[in-house]
């Protein structure tokens, strides 16, 4: 199948009709939509998805109302409007038009949603009239059956949640099994095994009830009854727990991504914290600095004068020193003075009563002139050095402060630091809120499910065993009592010839089932092998193998496992995956990729773009200009691209496709 | 009479009061803020000191801006005199005590003290730089 063409009406930012030809070529199989965030392209990818199932889910795999599509122009109109998608689909044998559609108009309790007034699908098909809504869904599941269409119709995102599930160790080999077997449309063919079986239950009823006429035969017959009893509530059993064991399964590849995820936004939170406590502290150790620091400029205003005050107190204490130096000469030349007044007025030696002559009478009224002129210039200091002990009682009062200029200098420079400390902390702090700002912290709902899930699935595999031992034994003994009765129905050949045919089909069918799952687990090995061996830019890894439990690996060339893959490894196993299905798919069905890109190196992006053109006979690339380069991918693509559109910005609730040849 | 020449009166009476402009105001208000100082006394009083450290140059009087930031009584800035006691200890021989009284001295001081350190928190100086350096 190929889509001829997508008609979008008020849905998403496609205002009024938005009609756009998709039909290709078998040279030209690509078509290319540019546009950049938020203009659309995955709501474009979403339209496919709800004109052909009716159900759309988010990034958070939960299901988008449809509603949430009315386009807001249309909805803020204040009219009834209409909202729908629809998909012309070529097949070899007929073209079908497929259209979903809602009316509606502007909820009057929310403005900003909209109330239903009427809604409906239809399908046309060009070879019939109008096809009866309820064979709808069977004929577009026939086309592309919803269960694979996830590996056809796919975005970025979505690729990233098929990688986590590749990535955990519990759900990898159940996600890869259910992934093939539905490509290959195996539970399809498990169905005919059921039939079988009722067949089978049929005819063994058919021959136990010829076999109760004969009276010998009763008491056989009411055992095989009881063990049927026996067998089918086993069985039923064994049906219950692997429904449950799948229902938990699922649940579980849901939930581990979200958990993977929390881990590491778990991490996020408690560096969150770590960094709030590390801030708060250095900040309370800035505090106590300041405290200290405070606590000694209140008390002692005059420390940062701390080395002037002691040059003055220096300055005074020398000067006192002079002083008294200065006094002290004067209390000597005072004594010689006295001394000498004496000598002269008696004419002799003060001390030894001696005559002095002429000549050193005149010499000691020299001297005497000299001290009292020292002494004149002397006396007037006395006053001088009680004014400079008075200021050096003064200055005392300014105690010395160098002990604290130190502290406050180290407090100072530890405030420093732990001031760039912070604000490198907060800046780390304030990207880490941003990427946390709308997520939610409350992980323990999440984590206590999956706790219930994992115990769950244990007890089931405890259980289990014990339950096919019992319907083991059952059988077994129902086989010997058959056996027995079979003995005593002579006579009734055809009907237990149709029975031992039956059992025998039934045997080959589940040995053919398991055969063919293993030769379709190694065809998409093989396959992904061939194209992982094109998109890997790494020489030495030799292919990929999904082992007898289905767990994808990456092998080197010397045959050894590959334990730990690279993000990047990771998306081209995930990409290889898909394409192989594609290729094994026994649906031939176009492909459309949203933004697959944006992760990967030039490299892996230059193999990539070489590949997309052999995927499927219609592929349709939704990239943005960041992913696309005109210079490099373009090239790379060249003739295969047989259609280009542009997703074109006309308001934040508008987008139009136009032709690129229009821009 | 020309605003200079009451200026200069002003400054040949008695003082009772220490004021500051707006500017020295929101200087040691924002070190009060900051936790350096229990009271914008204590900044001021600080502010002298470190004026005097620096050897800031003394503002002309005359060019003080009119508006009136903070005031407080002598009495309440200076209870027990050291404040007066630090000037005139340390310009006791100055010209600048000959000709100014010690509490005008000190508002001067404070005025260049402000604008400095205003200047130098605007740069990222932080109080334990201003003291140590």
């Amino acid at each position: 199948m190929k889509f001829n063409s997508i008609s979008l009406e008020n849905f998403g930012p496609f205002f009024n009709e938005n009609e756009v030809a998709l039909s290709t070529t078998a040279s030209s199989p690509i078509i290319l939509f540019n546009g950049e965030n938020m203009r659309g392209k995955t709501t474009l990818l979403r339209a496919f998805r709800w004109c052909l199932y009716g159900k759309v889910k988010g990034h958070d795999n939960k299901p988008i109302p449809e509603t949430e599509f009315a386009n807001w122009d249309a909805r803020d109109s204040g009219q009834e409007f209409r909202t729908s998608v629809k998909l012309e689909i070529a097949t070899d044998s007929e073209v079908l038009t497929v259209i979903r559609w809602f009316t509606a108009k502007q909820s009057e309790v929310n403005r900003d949603s909209v109330t239903v007034v009427n809604q409906g699908w239809d399908c046309v098909s060009s070879v019939a009239n109008a096809i009866p809504r309820e064979d709808i869904e069977n004929r577009i599941n026939s086309l592309l059956h919803e269960d694979i269409s996830e590996f056809f119709l796919f975005d970025g995102e979505a690729l990233t949640g098929i990688e986590a599930k590749l990535r955990s160790d519990m759900s990898s080999g159940d996600f890869v099994k259910d992934s093939i077997e539905k490509a290959l449309g195996l539970p399809a063919l498990t169905t005919i095994e059921d039939d079988l079986e009722i067949l089978r239950k049929e005819a063994q009823k058919e021959l136990q009830e010829i076999v109760k006429v004969e009276g010998a035969a009763q008491e056989l017959l009411e055992s095989i009854e009881a063990l049927d009893d026996k067998i089918k509530t086993a069985e039923e059993q064994i049906l219950k727990l692997d429904d449950m064991y799948q229902t938990h399964s699922r649940r579980r590849a849901e939930i581990e991504p979200i958990i993977q995820a929390n881990f590491t936004m778990k991490e996020k939170f408690e560096k969150r914290d770590e960094l709030e406590s590390e801030i708060s502290d250095l900040e309370n150790r800035n505090e106590y600095f300041i405290l200290q620091i405070a606590e000694r400029l209140n008390r002692k205003f005059w420390t940062p004068n701390s080395k002037k005050i002691i040059a003055v107190k220096n300055e005074v204490q020398s000067e006192i020193d002079t002083l008294n130096s200065e006094l002290q000469q004067f209390a000597r030349e005072s004594a010689q003075r006295a001394s000498l007044i004496a000598t002269l007025e008696h004419g002799k030696c003060d001390t030894c009563n001696q005559m002095i002559s002429g000549d050193s009478l005149q010499a000691l009224k020299d001297e005497l002139t000299r001290l009292e002129e020292s002494i004149g210039e002397i006396s007037s200091k006395e006053e001088l050095l009680q004014k400079r002990r008075e200021r050096k009682q003064i200055l005392s009062g300014f105690e010395d402060t160098t002990a604290d200029l130190e502290i406050i200098e180290n407090f100072d420079s530890q405030m420093r630091q732990n001031a760039i400390r912070i604000q490198s902390k907060k800046s780390e702090l304030s990207d880490l809120k941003k990427t946390l700002e709308s997520v939610n912290d409350n992980f323990e709902s999440i984590d206590a499910e999956y706790s219930v899930i994992l115990s769950a699935l244990q007890d089931i595999k405890v259980a289990k065993p014990a339950v096919t031992l019992s319907l083991d034994d059952s059988r077994n003994k129902r086989e010997e009592k058959n056996r027995e009765l079979a003995a005593l129905q002579r006579g009734n050949t055809p009907v237990k010839h149709r029975i031992s045919i039956l059992d025998t089909q039934l045997k080959i069918f589940r040995e053919s089932i398991n055969q063919f799952r293993d030769l379709m687990r190694l065809e998409v090995q093989d396959e992904a092998t061939k194209i992982f061996k094109r998109l890997t830019s790494e020489p030495d890894y030799a292919g990929l193998r999904i082992n007898t439990k289905y767990y994808l690996q990456i092998v080197d060339k010397s045959d050894r496992i590959i334990q730990r893959r690279s993000a990047g490894a990771e998306q081209i196993v995930a990409m290889s995956l898909i394409g192989a299905l594609i290729q094994c798919s026994v649906k031939e069905a176009p492909v459309i990729m949203d933004t697959p890109l944006g992760r990967l190196d030039s490299t892996h992006r230059k193999n990539i773009m070489k590949w997309i053109p052999e995927m499927a006979e219609q592929v349709m690339l939704f990239v943005t200009s960041t992913e696309f380069s005109n210079t490099t991918d373009r090239p790379l693509l060249g003739s295969a691209i047989g259609r280009e559109y542009w997703l074109k910005r006309i308001s934040p609730s508008r987008t139009e496709v136009r032709k690129t040849a229009d821009e | 009479m020309s605003n200079d020449s009451q200026k200069d009166r002003e400054s040949e009476k008695v003082k009772t009061t220490i004021g500051t402009s707006a500017l020295a105001k929101d200087v040691f208000i924002k070190l009060k803020e900051d936790g350096y100082f229990s009271s914008a006394t204590n900044s001021f009083r600080f502010a002298v000191s470190y004026a005097i450290e620096k050897e800031l140059p003394i503002p002309d009087d005359r060019k003080l801006p009119d508006t009136l930031g903070l005031t407080w009584g002598i009495t309440q800035m200076d209870p027990e005199g050291l404040l007066r006691q630090l000037i005139e200890q340390v310009y006791c021989d100055g010209e600048l005590l000959g000709q100014k009284e010690s509490y005008v001295l000190a508002e001067l001081l404070a005025e260049a003290a402000a604008i400095d350190i205003s200047k130098k928190m605007s740069r990222g100086m932080t109080v334990g730089q201003l003291v140590a350096g």
